[in-house]
């Protein structure tokens, strides 16, 4: 059992922070004028944030190579639904044949 | 049609977007539940966690460290470094929403998610309409089934043998997944885009990525790579716009 006292400071602190970070951008735009590269810069970070958060998932960190290692099971999941993602342009699509994907193998494997 | 029927509409539209979270949503959240009560954290606490912080890693740090007996200090710290990544998100979703009441501000400004700012930004590069309500029902109903699937797993979770086994637990890595396919389609569909440049910045925030991960847990590398890969092709592409 969790005593209640840690939890509450913890949940009180990590909730302002984590608003203090979400909301705070939404105040700055009208003060702020951006310039060129910022601009730019945003105008990118969906494509890098969306790689990034994607490709995070098919590697492992190990303690036995200093190298990120493929994770194979992600990796044959996801290639058949990136496939169907790419020829359908359907994000749904892409989750449901992920997920019929990974049952399968993780059936028969 | 009058104003309000408009407004209903367009957050309608956006509930209807939310639903590749939901899947993802359902399963995570539900993960969330299950393990946070079998570590003996009341459905109270699981609800607070999960509708006022509401930050899918951050809630699973934060009841490991708790469980670690890890300092106040170090929990809020590492929940910080974990969500910084939304400063960023929060910024692009307001720069395109300049407009809006304080009101609106604070609530769409709480509620965005890697997933809502990934259905936000793929409506906005292939220039489907969206609007501030839109964004709204977007992400009201992927908060919704977020806490609501927490606490009703952590309930009756324990009945459910292995959700692994359906492969539910791949919703999630099969939504970014999907999200990234067709955001760099859009990219490189966009014809004032030269192709190069989407594939360049994917390349690069791959390298960085995995050379961070050598280093660093995969939280910074999330960061460090998005930064460095849409700074990189941000500067490139400015120094082109000055040779012109």
């Amino acid at each position: 059992m969790i005593t209640s006292q840690p939890f509450y400071t913890v949940l009180i602190f990590a909730t302002g922070v984590t608003l203090l970070i979400r909301i705070l951008p939404f105040f700055l735009v009208n003060i702020i004028k951006f310039p060129k590269w910022l601009e730019l810069f945003l105008h990118y970070l969906p494509l890098t944030m969306m790689t990034a958060l994607f490709f995070d998932n098919l590697f492992d960190k190990t303690s036995a190579s200093i190298f990120p290692i493929l994770n194979f099971e992600n990796f044959f999941a996801i290639v058949p639904a990136l496939i169907i993602g790419y020829l359908k342009k359907s994000l749904i699509l892409v989750v449901l044949v992920g997920i019929v994907c990974m049952a399968g193998i993780r059936f028969f494997w | 049609m009058n104003k309000n029927t408009r407004n209903i509409n367009q957050f309608q539209d956006g509930v209807k977007d939310a639903l590749p979270t939901v899947f993802g949503f359902l399963s995570i959240g539900a993960a969330f539940g299950i393990i946070a009560a079998s570590e003996g954290f009341t459905i109270w606490q699981i609800f607070l966690l999960s509708a006022v912080l509401y930050a899918g890693s951050a809630q699973f740090i934060i009841i490991g460290m708790l469980l670690a007996d890890s300092s106040i200090t170090s929990i809020v710290s590492m929940v910080f470094l974990v969500n910084f990544r939304m400063f960023l998100q929060s910024l692009a979703v307001a720069n395109f929403f300049d407009k809006q009441s304080l009101v609106s501000k604070i609530l769409m400004g709480s509620l965005v998610t890697d997933e809502s700012f990934g259905i936000f930004s793929l409506n906005s590069v292939t220039k489907k309409s969206i609007s501030i309500n839109w964004m709204h029902g977007l992400n009201i109903a992927s908060w919704i089934t977020w806490w609501l699937s927490s606490i009703v797993f952590a309930l009756f979770g324990k009945s459910i043998a292995n959700p692994q086994n359906f492969g539910l637990d791949f919703a999630l890595i099969a939504m970014f997944a999907g999200l990234w396919i067709l955001t760099t389609i859009s990219f490189i569909k966009d014809p004032h885009e030269n192709n190069r440049n989407a594939i360049l910045a994917i390349f690069m925030t791959v390298i960085v990525l995995l050379v961070s991960m050598m280093v660093f847990s995969k939280v910074i590398s999330v960061l460090f790579a998005s930064i460095l890969g849409s700074l990189f092709i941000s500067l490139l592409k400015k120094e082109s716009y000055n040779d012109n």
